[in-house]
């Protein structure tokens, strides 16, 4: 009776080890995260920026644009943001996903989300967020943020202070 | 007698016994192997990640949430994994051929699709017409080295066949696209010829995605 007893207790703990297991793996959530200091975005369009902190500050007299790369491991990009701090009060920083190809006559495709832009004048950073990227194509294509900082507006100045995209494995 | 029989049942319960406790341990190293190498494949920012604990794909509350306890000093990025020597960094020449080949017969059946779509698609009389003017005119208005705009709108999506006066203004214009249009739209661009001054684009209607090709 008692070795009954101890053989159910047994095949019980292997039971709940094996359901334990199970939901563990499974349920873990599949997804590569990445959080990237705007220092990494490189100037294309105006002047250099200033850093703050390894983010990037506009403190010119006119807009930039800037494009902030992000690393493709899988080719399946998911969900993101740009932290903005958006302090002129008509000029909104505005971002886009691009996914961009270039193939051997030199000709460039890309896909691009619609653009995210802050609501307007904040001290505060705000999160400019993509919350459904769709997969692109071609899968290997290079992944980047391409955004505008509008320009200083009375010793105040917008910036981009990280961002981070998460990709599904 | 009955001490003996108590300790036959004994015995011959004890090999059953063994085997279940060995299923246990066998089970146990399973997922612990299992969640070893997901973690590895994973990187650094892994299922440990004090951020993921919280987020789920599609919930952007929880995203914006997550981000403002972090809104008062630099984030605490982790790491970007760095691959170890051992690990292949490229591809082969032929692999990346063949990647390259792959890619491109991608990008032209995406081609193909919207040509398809043009032909296909039911004309929407109340929106293709002001959605055409519209996009033209902001083309026009926000891109002013703009040449040449041939722009049609279908019934989920427009075309625009571009042509920038010069190279340099090309490769701007082209980069601006997304935010000079007049809704907030996903694109697809594809320049072409080697002046780096033609293209075309496909934009999605509001609120809609453009169909994607696949091989």
């Amino acid at each position: 009776m008692t070795t009954k007893r101890t053989i159910a207790v047994a095949a019980g703990t292997v039971a709940a080890t094996l359901l334990l297991g199970a939901a563990t793996v499974l349920g873990q959530a599949n997804f590569i995260d990445r959080v990237y200091p705007a220092s990494g975005c490189t100037v294309w369009s105006g002047p250099a920026p200033s850093y703050f902190y390894s983010g990037i500050e506009n403190h010119s007299s006119s807009a930039i644009w800037v494009d902030c790369p992000v690393v493709n491991e899988t080719g399946n990009p998911n969900i993101g943001y740009v932290q903005v701090r958006d302090r002129h009060p008509s000029s909104a920083v505005e971002c886009t996903f691009f996914s961009a190809w270039g193939n051997g006559s030199g000709n460039i495709t890309f896909w691009a989300t619609a653009p995210q832009a802050s609501g307007g004048s904040t001290n505060r950073f705000v999160s400019l967020i993509f919350d459904s990227i769709v997969d692109p194509d071609p899968s290997r294509a290079s992944f980047y943020y391409s955004c505008t900082i509008p320009p200083a507006y009375s010793g105040r100045y917008s910036a981009i202070h990280s961002y981070r995209l998460e990709e599904r494995e | 007698m009955s001490s003996r029989a108590a300790r036959d049942r004994a015995g011959r319960g004890r090999p059953a016994l063994h085997v279940v406790w060995l299923l246990a341990l066998a089970a146990l190293l399973l997922f612990a192997a299992l969640g070893v190498s997901r973690d590895r494949s994973r990187g650094e920012a892994g299922a440990g990640h004090p951020i993921r604990a919280g987020l789920e794909p599609g919930s952007s509350d929880r995203l914006a949430t997550a981000d403002a306890t972090r809104t008062n000093g630099p984030a605490a990025a982790p790491p970007v994994r760095v691959a170890p020597a051992s690990e292949p960094a490229q591809p082969d020449d032929a692999a990346g051929l063949d990647e390259n080949a792959a890619a491109n017969a991608q990008i032209e059946k995406q081609l193909a699709l919207f040509d398809q779509l043009a032909a296909q698609e039911a004309y929407d009389p109340l929106w293709s017409r002001a959605a055409t003017a519209r996009l033209r005119d902001a083309l026009l208005t926000e891109q002013r080295e703009l040449k040449h705009a041939d722009v049609q709108c279908y019934a989920t999506f427009c075309r625009a066949a571009l042509q920038y006066d010069t190279s340099e203004h090309g490769e701007t214009g082209f980069r601006r696209l997304p935010f000079v249009l007049p809704w907030p739209a996903e694109i697809f661009v594809h320049t072409t010829g080697e002046s780096r001054t033609d293209g075309v684009m496909y934009v999605a209607r509001e609120n809609a995605t453009l169909r994607r090709a696949t091989l």
